[in-house]
């Protein structure tokens, strides 16, 4: 044993020699190594930094859309559960066609969950950007006082996306959480809410310039604060939030939205959107001399804009082409028209379909209809540019026709309705071509949906012929003929419910596809007309040189309560007892 | 002084404890030393001995010590009789006694008092009063009776005399040198030379010749009279003198005090996967491992876990694995050929892992790779030829089948019928071939059968100072795509001119050099050199695999093949296209071109080693360097969908194209990326100490290791160990280990990056008691072990280029402002860091059991154990959303806690039978993990808490074995939202709310990890002939159809579609009513998944059998060779599993994905094994 002593030692020894020369560099072999990350200090100490910071806020700007943005916490515009449209996908891939069932499973409340925690993350990073734009930001104290009423604008704006989706939900304020905080923040009122947006945007609108110039433009402006504020009235009057909440539960009826009704919501709605009109820097784009409409149709397609308030900027694009042309043009036709949306479009003389003398013929159903239905559809025999042949060329959706023509609903090689969209779309761009077009993309508020905030809360006050006055700007600019009484086919002296119906049937063709119509339909409290109807289609038949045409039924829409607002996520109301489910979830 | 003496090895040194085998070293030595004597050349003397001490330490590679022992003898003891002070005498001095037991009574007891006294004083006082004498003869005492002649000595010794000769050889026939031939009774023998051959003269007719020689069985042959004995010895089926390879070294299966499998090359090759991992599959108790695909070298095929798994994030769960000490991740270890491979030994408790300290939590997988043998160079050739085949293929419904199930869902859904009763009876009839076609996608697409061969040569051989083996290897294997011609003449002549392939396959180049040297007598150097060149194809079309299983793409009706006029056919419009216009599946394969992987590993590993006995005998000093190097790259040659097809209308024999556009076939378009490098260089340096010292044996090791990794752009990952091994044991019987790492990693923060992993193991060889030998002498082995410690895995998931505990602000999308387009780019706030995050940690506790019975003709282990892993880097699921940050961008914090418990059994039998040699081998594997803690947010009902379940336990909704059944069923029971019809499924409403919603989601079932594993191998020899059969079943796991597997009209119509429920036939059907739009209803898998859609994955493999012949060696010789075996081997014969049976897809194939990954392979191969 004497000598396994002596070893060890010897070993241990030899040991140690090793360890030393292992050691020598011990602060730095196994430290880190790299240091190109960057953090919360890095970041504020730098001003180049600071503005990506900023940048990166507005890169996230959610709207309502699928067009692969990284923001879309979930697929789809929600519109394929309305009447709008239909969709590619007949079910499972998208969460918004779970609802055509009202089979809300994992997945529907994942991406809810996913869309909440993105709203969230947003104001965080406000918040973040408020706090760290201090006395010792780098940026100017001009800079810096404009930045954050920027921020204050965005901050409000995903608020006001949140209480689209959910109601009243929790203000959190200035609050940066640290993950230990204290988890027992409550849900606001919805009249809270309100009030929160409305104070906020109140207080950064004066110190946002009405305009930006070059690189600047883009940016938050004053006219954006105030068109925010426009929506966020309108909603607060509308119907649903307006005392008409289905809740029973006066606590969850004070979350969902006014617990009583009160006319003058509508006030200070006409005022919010009158404002945006006296700011005096809008008007509607209008072009009816090169053809009637083209100012409807350029309005989409050009980078600076009078009519365009606040769109999510990118470059060169063709999002929207390749996301919603028919195959023929390289598109994946997402989501496609219904025959509702297209009989919602009036004839040239402004006249409805169904108007007696409007000259609407159902063997040759899309001859002289508002010219804004030739920028939005693409039905049998529409002209569209084929990057192939590089030429206008007539797109095909009769039954049979090959690639494009009308499909089963159940499939998804094509329409089921017999049309294709090309909202917003330039003709000269295809899905499979490399062309682009510089353009704002998505708009996210622009005049012509003042003037229609304007005109519903005019009707809703009262005020008939302002409302009219709106409808007849954006019917002249559509390149409708003004008729021998120059009221562009709306009638004279329409009763309240005419002019609320014409407002209605007017936001539904204007805005079509601007992410608009699943919110309208909710404000308006639609979900009992909505629920249980059969969407419709077009099934035209070709014979030698002639069509027939036939609809047909396509797909029931699922519209209960429950649809009205989101499930708040199960496992938010998990941690947080004091937290109130939405109904029906 | 080179005497005899100081070439002497004691049994006790050379740690051999069976006392047969103590017999036969001293019959070694004394018989080489005699043999020796006739040519009285010093020199020659010395030679034999290093030949047998070279024998000996091929067999041991623990190092021999060697000690000079004087002829002096010290012994203290009253009342000891006359033998036992001979074999004190032999155990001190080496020096042998002999006599005859009519000269003297070696029982008779004497008084002794010994110190250092020398060999004549102990001679003297033994035979004191006998009237003996003795005479020294080279090292031999030998006891004579006073004053007699020599002549005397020779009548005393034998009267009849007989001279034998002969060979020993193996069972392979090959010679074996050094067998001990002794004549039973007595010390007399010799041993056999190079050559195999020995001779004895002087013995009885009458005598009995006992054969030994370690490592083999001893057998005993009576003489009977004949001079010419030949013998083939078995190799021993003991395994007690195995050498079992442990952490940083080796150690003798006797002396293991913790939980170790080892399983030797032959045993691998047995199996004829052409990956290792496949080969390993119920062969070694604790491993499991899952075939994913059967896609020639797809890279994550198979997964490989020791002991089930115990941790339930993104952290690894795969074991360590090393190759002769150079660590391989799991594609690289998927690559090893297994012919290179000498042993695997798989590394289970803390006892055995905790060397590797931070890196050993999930268990460690030490592959040793071959060596080479003194002597000629000996070369090896093997060729094997395989055939494999699906081992299921889908069997889809034809087109009548399918329009008729499709007609019937649309009925349910109120919608018009696709198909008119003329359509149908088309179908039928198959009269209307390009208007109404019916194909069998599967036959057109995919061969019955595809090929593998697999080609190696291995040399190896050496002299005393430099050993090597070598051995190059050529791997091909065929895929299942079928060359499809194109046949109208634009495009044959494109795609001939063209000639590619762009079958799946795998292509694997393999060499390997290693090469021992001695460079001094005490300093010894390994060079191994290894490379790897992969290549893996397939075609560069999306999914001719997925494809054929779903309706959206290929229905049998889709389109014909080819049209009338050659081209490719195209899918009528009044029908439907295919998804996403996908063209013509076989002109995309026949056009498509393919996508190519390559792969490069190399490593090199040189390591040295410096006997210092001249410090202390049994020391030594190893130094080794590491370096891999691993590379990727892709290339493709692609087509996309470019090319013309025809939709052909019968009616008027007009031709409408797919594409209008699209009017020639497109050229081929050529990428290339390169992957991610990766780098390893790995330093260790260690003191090893391995001694014995009378009854005890003590051994030590004290390492230091240090590894840089780079991959790509990621940090690098540092780490760095110290590491240390102390272990002792008395006479093998109890022992006693502690061992532990201090190990730091460069992934946490530089206060939390070293820890310490210690472990404890205590062993008790109860069969080495001389009590229990003497009651129970047919025990050989019976061993209780035990073993406690923890150890770490820091390989906890990361992506790369991250440190944990950094809060990280990162670079997130562009944004374009001003009234042109500029880009800006964005920044915000990215992952939080936890500045305590650290490694996961495993207390392993583990209970042990081998014995061995009937000189190792039954064997087997037993094993408990008890593994709770804590520090389980989880991110937190209760922290609110309102808080701002992404779920994905919390934290992760150490706090998850699993328990993982089981128990491993293994037995094994051996016997002979005449010729006939059986060898049964059986083990059962069961482990049982469970979450412990998981920061899991409050569940609303108790059926919903993941917490206490398994690992990967689904939540489901829970069907009730039937359907709704009419109108009044489905208003009397509870049912989901939404829309509903008779025959849809019926799940169990638990919260009795009269609504099917997730609150009925319950955890329930098995994971998909199985935690049984049961493996039986059973080999039969008889002659030259040998067969293999294996075994292997894996129980009580799931497998979860997937959203493509089984959904009518997503899944092309399959068998179990026609035992839909019908109001005809609502009592016997076994699958829903059909609708259209099945995933638009509460059923679909994907977000609703429930019990309908579970199968118990349960299965019972054939995994391989092998049949060979080896011819028989004077045949063989006389051809010049040395060695000829024929063999026949399949692998997954056969599978029973209810999976199969229900979908038809393979039972370990991954949840969810069995639509898109290609059919596991049954191989049948031939080969042929020759050794020069």
């Amino acid at each position: 044993m004497k000598n396994f002593f002596y070893t060890t030692i010897k070993g241990l020894a030899i040991l140690v020699i090793i360890g030393c020369w292992g050691c020598q560099d011990e602060d730095s072999f196994l430290d880190k190594k790299v240091s190109a990350s960057l953090n919360e200090q890095i970041v504020f100490a730098d001003s180049a930094y600071t503005m990506d910071y900023l940048t990166a806020i507005y890169e996230g700007l959610y709207f309502w859309y699928n067009t692969g943005s990284s923001a879309t916490a979930t697929n789809g515009s929600w519109s394929e559960i309305t009447d709008e449209c239909e969709t590619k996908w007949p079910g499972g891939h998208n969460v918004p066609n779970q609802v055509f069932d009202g089979t809300f499973g994992e997945p529907f409340y994942n991406r809810i969950a996913k869309l909440w925690s993105h709203f969230y993350t947003r104001i965080r990073q406000c918040n973040i950007y408020l706090e760290n734009v201090n006395e010792e930001s780098p940026l100017s104290n001009a800079l810096k006082a404009r930045t954050k009423a920027e921020i204050r604008f965005l901050r409000a704006y995903h608020y006001f996306l949140l209480m689209e989706g959910w109601g009243g939900v929790p203000l959190v304020g200035d609050t940066i959480y640290s993950l230990s905080s204290p988890n027992l923040q409550v849900r606001n009122s919805w009249a809270e809410c309100v009030d929160y947006i409305v104070s906020e945007l109140d207080a950064v609108a004066p110190m946002l310039p009405v305009r930006y110039t070059g690189r600047d433009y883009g940016r938050i402006t004053r006219g954006a604060c105030m068109a925010l504020k426009s929506r966020v009235l309108l909603f607060a009057a509308s119907p649903l939030y307006n005392g008409g909440s289905p809740a029973e539960e006066p606590a969850l009826k004070e979350l969902t939205g006014y617990p009583s009704h009160d006319e003058t919501r509508w006030l200070k709605a006409l005022q919010a959107a009158q404002d945006v009109v006296n700011l005096g820097v809008y008007e509607l784009k209008t072009d009816n001399a090169t053809r009637p409409g083209n100012g409807f149709y350029e309005l989409f397609l050009e980078r600076v804009s009078d009519e365009i308030i606040l769109a999510r900027m990118q470059g060169p694009n063709k999002q929207v082409e390749r996301n919603h042309l028919p195959r023929s043009r390289g598109g994946n036709f997402l989501r496609y028209p219904t025959q509702e949306l297209v009989d919602a479009f009036p004839m040239m003389n402004g006249l409805s379909i169904e108007s007696p003398g409007s000259g609407y013929d159902p063997e040759d159903p899309y001859k002289n209809r508002d010219p804004r239905f030739y920028y939005t559809v693409i039905y049998n025999g529409a002209s569209y540019f084929k990057r192939t042949s590089n030429q206008m060329e007539p797109v095909w959706t009769y039954k049979g026709a090959s690639q494009d023509g009308l499909k089963p609903v159940t499939a998804n090689t094509g329409t089921s309705t017999g049309y294709y969209s090309r909202k917003m779309m330039d003709e000269r761009v295809t899905g499979d071509g490399s062309a682009t077009t510089d353009r704002n993309h998505p708009v996210l508020f622009r005049y012509g949906g003042i003037l229609l905030n304007l005109a519903e809360a005019a009707v809703e006050t009262g005020d008939i012929p302002l409302a009219m006055e709106q409808l007849i700007a954006l019917r002249r600019r559509a390149g409708i003929d003004p008729g021998a009484d120059n009221r562009y086919g709306l009638p004279a002296d329409p009763s309240q419910e005419e002019a609320r119906q014409l407002v209605r049937n007017e936001r539904f063709i204007e805005l079509a596809f601007e992410m608009q119509r699943f919110w309208d339909l909710k404000r308006w409290k639609a979900g009992d007309w909505l629920d249980g109807a059969m969407m419709h289609g077009m099934q035209i038949t070709k014979k030698g040189d002639e069509f027939s045409y036939q609809r047909i039924e396509t797909r029931h829409r699922y519209f209960k309560d429950n649809l009205y607002y989101f499930p708040i996520p199960p496992d938010e109301l998990a941690v947080n007892l004091g937290l109130i489910q939405n109904l029906g979830w | 002084m080179n005497t005899p003496g100081r070439l002497w090895t004691t049994p006790e040194v050379a740690g051999l404890t069976n006392r047969r085998c103590v017999l036969n070293l001293d019959q070694m030595y004394k018989i080489s030393t005699r043999s020796s004597c006739g040519t009285s050349s010093r020199m020659q003397k010395v030679l034999l001995v290093m030949k047998l001490m070279t024998t000996m330490l091929l067999l041991s590679i623990l190092q021999v010590s060697a000690e000079t022992y004087a002829q002096k003898l010290t012994m203290n003891r009253e009342a000891v009789s006359i033998r036992q002070v001979f074999k004190e005498i032999r155990k001190q001095t080496g020096f042998n006694v002999l006599w005859k037991s009519d000269m003297l009574d070696a029982s008779s007891l004497i008084h002794v008092r010994f110190i250092e006294s020398p060999l004549e004083e102990v001679m003297q006082t033994c035979l004191q009063g006998t009237g003996m004498t003795y005479t020294v003869d080279d090292k031999t005492v030998v006891i004579r009776r006073k004053h007699q002649s020599r002549t005397d000595v020779t009548g005393w010794e034998l009267s009849q005399q007989l001279r034998v000769s002969g060979s020993v050889t193996d069972t392979t026939g090959a010679p074996l040198p050094g067998v001990s031939v002794i004549i039973k009774g007595t010390t007399n023998g010799v041993s056999t030379d190079i050559e195999g051959n020995y001779t004895l003269g002087s013995i009885e007719d009458n005598a009995v010749l006992v054969f030994s020689m370690v490592g083999f069985e001893t057998r005993e042959i009576p003489v009977s009279g004949r001079t010419l004995v030949d013998v083939r010895l078995r190799e021993a089926i003991s395994e007690m003198e195995e050498i079992i390879v442990v952490g940083y070294g080796t150690q003798k299966k006797q002396e293991v005090s913790t939980a170790i499998s080892q399983i030797q090359g032959d045993d691998i090759r047995k199996t004829p996967a052409t990956a290792l991992q496949n080969s390993l599959t119920g062969k070694i108790p604790g491993l499991y491992t899952q075939q994913r695909s059967g896609q020639p070298g797809a890279a994550g095929a198979a997964e490989i876990y020791i002991r089930g798994v115990a941790t339930f994030t993104n952290a690894s769960k795969q074991p360590l694995i090393l190759v002769d000490d150079v660590e391989y991740n799991s594609e690289q270890f998927f690559l090893i050929d297994p012919n290179e491979v000498e042993s695997v030994s798989v590394l289970k408790d803390a006892a055995a892992t905790a060397i590797y300290g931070i890196k050993g939590a999930n268990g460690v997988i030490l592959v040793t790779t071959r060596r080479g043998k003194a002597g000629k160079p000996v070369i090896r050739a093997k060729t094997q030829w395989a055939v494999q085949t699906p081992v299921h293929r889908l069997q889809p419904l034809d087109a009548y089948q399918t329009g008729l199930l499709l007609n019937e869902a649309l009925r349910n859904d109120d919608l018009p019928e696709k198909f008119t009763e003329e359509d149908l009876e088309l179908f039928r009839s198959g009269e209307d071939p390009y208007g109404h076609p019916n194909v069998d996608w599967n036959k057109v697409l995919f061969k019955n059968s595809s090929m593998i061969s697999n080609n190696n040569v291995d040399i190896s051989g050496g002299t005393d100072r430099i050993r090597y083996f070598v051995t190059a290897g050529y791997m091909f294997r065929d895929g299942i795509l079928r060359g499809i011609d194109a046949r109208e003449p634009r495009l044959a002549a494109s795609q001939a001119a063209d000639n590619i392939n762009n079958n799946y396959y795998q292509k694997r180049y393999k060499f390997r050099s290693n090469v021992d040297i001695k460079a001094t007598n005490t300093l010894d150097f390994q060079l191994n050199v290894a490379g790897t060149y992969n290549e893996t194809n397939q075609p560069e079309v999306t999914g001719p695999i997925s494809h054929v299983y779903e309706f959206e793409y290929l229905t049998p009706y889709i389109y014909p093949v080819y049209n009338p006029d050659g081209s490719f056919g195209y899918a009528n419009p009044e029908w439907g296209e295919p998804r996403g216009s996908n063209n013509n599946i076989a002109g995309l394969i026949a056009l498509g071109g393919y996508s190519r992987k390559l792969n490069d590993f190399m490593n090199v590993h040189l390591s040295g080693r410096q006997k210092l006995d001249g410090l202390t005998p049994g020391l030594s000093l190893t130094a080794s360097i590491a370096y891999s190097a691993a590379n990727e790259a892709q290339k493709n040659l692609r087509r996309a969908q470019q090319f013309p097809s025809f939709y052909y209308n019968p009616e008027d024999a007009s031709y409408s194209p797919r594409d209008v556009n699209l009017f020639r076939i497109a050229p081929y378009s050529q990428s290339y990326a390169r992957g991610t490098p990766e780098r390893r260089l790995n330093v260790q340096g260690s003191v090893k100490y391995n001694r014995a010292i009378g009854a005890h044996h003590v051994d030590g090791l004290v390492l230091f290791n240090q590894t840089s990794g780079m991959k790509g752009p990621n940090a690098p990952v540092n780490f760095r160990g110290y590491t240390f091994r102390f272990g002792y044991n008395y006479r093998q019987r109890y022992l006693f280990q502690v061992s532990g790492a201090y190990n730091g990693t460069s992934r946490f923060v530089t206060q939390k990056q070293y820890q310490l992993f210690p472990a404890v193991s205590l062993g008790w060889n109860l069969a080495n008691e001389l009590f229990f030998q003497d009651a129970l002498p047919f025990v050989n082995v019976l061993k209780f072990r035990g073993s406690l410690g923890w150890v770490g895995n820091d390989d906890i998931g990361l992506s790369g280029d991250e440190y944990l505990y950094e809060d990280e602000y990162g670079r997130v999308g562009n944004y374009s402002f001003g009234e042109t387009h500029n880009n800006f780019e964005g920044i915000e706030e990215g992952k939080q860091g936890n500045y305590d995050v650290t490694w996961e940690t495993e207390r392993k506790f583990d209970l042990g059991m081998d014995f061995s019975i009937f000189n190792g003709r039954i064997s087997g282990s037993v094993d408990y154990f008890d593994n709770y892993r804590y520090d389980i880097l989880t991110q937190r699921s209760t922290v609110p959303t309102y808080f701002g940050v992404q779920p994905a961008d919390l934290p992760p914090v150490n706090i998850g806690e699993v328990s993982n418990k089981g128990y491993e059994i293994e037995i094994g039998g051996k016997t002979q039978i005449g010729k006939v040699g059986i060898d049964i081998k059986g083990n059962y594997s069961f482990a049982r993990n469970k979450i412990l803690y998981m920061d899991e947010p409050p569940a609303k009902h108790p059926w919903q808490k993941a917490t206490g379940l398994p690992i990967g336990t689904q939540k489901q909704y829970i069907w009730e074995e039937t359907f709704y059944m009419d109108d009044e069923d489905i208003a009397n029971s509870a049912t989901p939202p939404g829309a509903i019809q008779h025959g849809w499924l019926k799940y169990r409403d638990l919260n009795d709310d009269g609504i099917i919603n997730i609150d009925d989601m319950a955890y329930i079932g098995h994971p998909n990890l199985p935690n049984t594993n049961i493996g039986l191998n059973l080999g039969v020899t008889y002659g030259g002939f040998s067969l293999n059969v294996l075994l292997q079943a894996a129980l009580n796991f799931d497998v979860y159809t997937g959203f493509d597997m089984a959904i009518p009209f997503k899944t092309v119509p399959q068998p179990i579609h026609l035992n839909r429920w019908t109001p005809e036939t609502a009592e016997t059907a076994t699958f829903p009513a059909l609708t259209t739009n099945f995933v638009g209803t509460y059923m679909n898998p994907r977000g609703n998944p429930s019990t309908f859609w579970t199968v118990e994955g349960d299965y019972l493999r054939i995994r391989s059998a092998q049949l060979s012949y080896r011819f028989p060696v004077p045949l063989v010789k006389k051809a010049g060779l040395e060695n000829l075996t024929l063999f026949a081997s399949g692998y997954d014969l056969f599978t029973w599993s209810k999976v199969l049976k229900k979908y038809q897809f393979d039972p370990e194939i991954k949840e969810g994905a069995a639509h898109f990954v290609y059919p596991s392979q049954r191989i049948v191969n031939f080969g042929l094994e020759v050794t020069f």
